[in-house]
């Protein structure tokens, strides 16, 4: 089906190969996953195959590929669209449409297919990605993951081999993340397209089976075979790619890993042989530390124009590390942006200190609690980074030498001081979460927000975020929350999780119990993380063998 | 969400004048200017105005949002005439070529019934356009737009840019909200009262450096988007917003086509001398 040789390609504006004499064979009706950390090239990979190489992104390519028989270099997009259907990876922009049903339709709008004949066939590839109801939807009142299922649908028209998802669950929750999983799989084995899955979240995308597993660094594949033997390998850690959970366990508790094959699900794991080595697990204390308030929320309202917000009554701490969980839309960026003042609940007070935040304006609270967004593009309007870091410090009259003094320390706490005079241009995404940070810190906040720190990044980057935030934490005091859907970051780092459904606090516990608590993941649309299953099929004590797990974990990071 | 709060209707509306087809529509509207604009005949622009007034009535829009553009309009439009006569007092006089003073400030400003009869005429006729225009907002789908325009034969690069506009609208302002609030927890006072227009204009600009870089990632992406759906590739293209013209259509375009041909006649008249171009009861 597709076909690389030796191929190698480097974009116009680049000074280096971005693929490095790639050899790859795809065969038809295979589901291949293409795994590999940011900066791969795993994405690149992608583009050649749907053809926006080269002709969308001009470079030199050296070698061959072929898709279907057909020369990327010679072939037009269009023809290559006939045969290719590509799912990008930011749902909201590649949703062209007005409303879901024009969405769909929009393949067939370009290829002048006759409104009758382009209804049944919108209905129809509607129907297999189960939209059936949504077909007159806008895309403001879709969640992410009906998003993708749109663009799915958008491609499925026609003679379609092969499917490609780049990164399609970046932006989704677990539970949306499985439903993704499941409809790749039935578009595979039921309507028997080859799909190409580039992706770095390797345990979700094991939620079905794949053929096979293409591992990517640097430009070169590194691996390529079953998802069993990449396990086995070990290369994953040493290229930046999360193991699947259980399988980190069992490492670190058996010393190591003496299962082979089936390891793709914690189900065919052989644990009757695990349960006869000895385990050792150490006592699990919890710590319970009385602090002082430092936010209270008292019956909080607000409805209009974002999910609904309703708190009764809610105390966080200083010094404290807080989870804010719950799915796409149950209102936690709402509650972050109350939290910020930026919105102004309806009812009800919020006290800062004992200060009642009504009085506040946005500039004054921001002294207080720092909130870092999502997506770091939306928070930087400056051309280099000691500028971008000043610019708060300059608003809020500091003198020269103290907006010096600031930023710099700012720059230095997040790591990124020798870059102080970079362009921000030249930074990775990685870098310029880093630079929020520090833009956020150069006010010596109290309290930390951020919202989805981890979302959009591999595992080295997500590790190299999270303990900067940790060490933050430990030795400056400051308070964090982290606004998220990975539970697994909730569990490693927080020791506390708030709960939201329906922007109501359905759960205000230790992280650890919540993450135990299945009746409330499921209301909460969320997923237990492998590493309790695995706890509850051993019969050990849960809360010790997670908590041993995450410590362990943590000193291999730090080493 | 948030794109129910536009003017701009995202959701067909139920009301006869809104559930006709796009190029219906965009047909009502053309005639609806062509009326409004070719004439300062009291006689053609007043039983004009009450029947788009109608029109505009009949599909219930809601005032609370028309209300500031029509505030707008009614203040530009007294100020305009304002400077007309200050500027020339005698203008309806200069196209009747007749004089009837009714009131004398002194010799150059006088108030004739000529002059009264042009600004009322002009005020029909602009509110008459500004009508036509609400009802077109209140009542088509931008998916109506761009497959209407498309069936007026304009060319589907030109509707796709239209109907791509209003989709990304609402996005590139969540952005824009998401950016100001970013700025102002960093310390950007947008508040009226407590800063002054030049750091308001200066600090506005910082924002729009985000949102056009945000903005540029997202066209990249949608050019990417279509090209893999095959945009672009062929000569004709087809819309599924486009309804089939039903009875109700060609009743309407009928209406049109009478009206057009009236206001032909009418202008063939008046270019013999027929008609004046200022009516004067």
């Amino acid at each position: 089906m597709v076909s690389f040789q030796d191929f190698s390609f480097q974009y116009k504006s680049q000074q280096t190969e971005t693929l490095k004499h790639i050899n790859l064979e795809i065969y038809e009706g295979e589901k291949v996953l293409i795994l590999g950390p940011s900066g791969s090239g795993k994405s690149t990979l992608g583009y050649c195959i749907n053809g926006l190489i080269p002709n969308q992104y001009p470079g030199t390519i050296q070698g061959s590929c072929t898709v279907k028989g057909k020369d990327i270099r010679t072939t037009r997009i269009f023809d290559l669209s006939k045969i290719v259907g590509s799912v990008l990876q930011d749902s909201d922009a590649q949703f062209v449409g007005l409303n879901v049903a024009e969405d769909i339709a929009f393949a067939l709008e370009n290829q002048a297919v006759p409104r009758e004949e382009m209804k049944n066939r919108v209905h129809e590839a509607a129907r297999i990605v189960n939209l059936t109801e949504f077909l007159n939807a806008f895309p403001s009142d879709l969640s992410g993951g009906q998003k993708q299922r749109v663009s799915v649908a958008g491609v499925l028209h026609g003679a379609i081999d092969l499917l490609l998802f780049d990164e399609p669950l970046a932006s989704l929750d677990p539970h949306m993340g499985e439903v993704m999983i499941e409809l790749i799989d039935t578009l595979n084995k039921a309507h028997h397209k080859t799909v190409v899955m580039i992706e770095h979240r390797l345990e979700d995308v094991l939620h079905r089976d794949v053929d096979r597993v293409i591992l990517m660094d640097k430009g070169e594949i590194i691996f390529n075979g079953t998802a069993d033997g990449l396990i086995v390998s070990g290369l994953l850690i040493k290229h930046g790619i999360r193991e699947p959970l259980y399988i980190s366990a069992i490492r670190q508790f058996f010393r190591g890993l003496s299962q082979t094959e089936h390891l793709t699900s914690l189900k065919t794991i052989d644990l009757a042989e695990l349960k006869k080595a000895p385990l050792k697990i150490h006592g699990f204390k919890p710590i319970d530390a009385q602090k002082k308030p430092l936010i209270e929320l008292h019956g909080i309202k607000f409805s209009y124009d974002a999910p609904l917000i309703d708190i009764d009554l809610l105390t966080i701490s200083r010094g404290e590390k807080i989870s804010i969980i719950g799915e796409n839309g149950a209102g936690k960026t709402t509650l972050a942006r109350l939290l910020t003042g930026v919105i102004r609940p309806q009812e009800g007070r919020i006290l800062l200190e004992g200060q009642d935040t009504s009085v506040l304006s946005i500039r004054e609270i921001a002294q207080q609690i720092g909130y870092v967004m999502q997506n770091p593009n939306q928070m930087l309007v400056k051309s280099f980074l000691l500028e971008e870091v000043s610019v708060a410090l300059e608003l809020n009259g500091f003198s020269k030498d103290e907006i010096e003094q600031k930023a710099g320390d700012a720059l230095r706490l997040a790591g990124i001081y020798t870059m102080r005079n970079w362009p921000i241009q030249a930074l990775s995404y990685g870098q310029r979460k880093r630079l929020t940070i520090a833009v956020v810190l150069a006010l010596n906040p109290s309290v930390l927000i951020l919202d989805e720190p981890t979302a959009g990044q591999d595992y080295a980057h997500y590790r190299d975020i999270m303990s900067f935030v940790d060490n933050l934490n430990r030795s400056n005091g400051t308070t964090i929350l982290f606004i998220t859907h990975d539970l697994h970051l909730a569990l490693e780092y927080t020791e506390r999780s708030i709960v939201l459904v329906g922007g109501k606090v359905v759960a205000d516990q230790p992280t650890l119990e919540v993450l135990q608590d299945k009746d409330l993941l499921a209301k909460a649309s969320l997923k237990e993380t492998s590493i309790f299953e695995l706890a509850a099929l051993l019969e050990v004590d849960v809360n010790a063998f997670v908590h041993q797990f995450i410590i362990h974990e943590k000193e291999q990071k730090d080493e | 969400m948030s794109s129910r709060q536009f003017v701009i209707q995202y959701v067909p509306g139920t009301r006869y004048f809104q559930r006709l087809n796009g190029q219906t529509k965009i047909i009502f509207f053309v005639v609806g200017l062509i009326v409004m604009m070719s004439t300062f005949d009291l006689r053609v622009l007043i039983p004009a105005f009450l029947f788009y007034f109608i029109v505009l009535l009949s599909v219930k829009p809601n005032w609370k949002q028309l209300k500031g553009i029509l505030i707008f309009m009614t203040l530009m439009n007294l100020l305009n005439i304002v400077l007309f006569f200050i500027v020339n007092p005698r203008i309806g006089n200069d196209m009747t070529q007749t004089t009837t003073v009714l009131f004398q400030f002194n010799d150059f400003y006088v108030f004739t019934e000529e002059t009264l009869i042009y600004f009322l005429a002009r005020i029909l006729k602009i509110f008459g356009t500004l009508l036509i225009s609400l009802w077109l907002i209140t009542s088509i789908t931008p998916s109506e737009l761009a497959s209407g325009l498309y069936r007026c034969k304009v060319p589907y690069k030109i509707c796709t840019v239209v109907s791509l506009g209003f989709r990304y609208m609402p996005d590139i302002l969540r952005e824009f909200r998401m950016i100001k609030e970013s700025m102002q927890m960093r310390g950007v006072e947008l508040n009226k009262k407590k800063t002054g227009l030049i750091q308001r204009i200066k600090q506005n600009g910082m924002i729009l450096v985000p949102l056009v870089l945000v903005s540029f990632d997202k066209v990249e992406t949608v050019a990417s988007a279509m090209d893999l759906r095959g945009y672009g590739q062929r000569k004709k293209r087809t819309y599924y917003s486009d309804a089939p013209a039903a009875s109700d259509d060609y009743l309407i375009r009928g209406v049109s086509l009478v009206l057009l041909i009236g206001m032909i006649g009418y202008f063939v008249l008046s270019i013999q001398g027929k008609v004046p171009h200022l009516w004067i009861p």
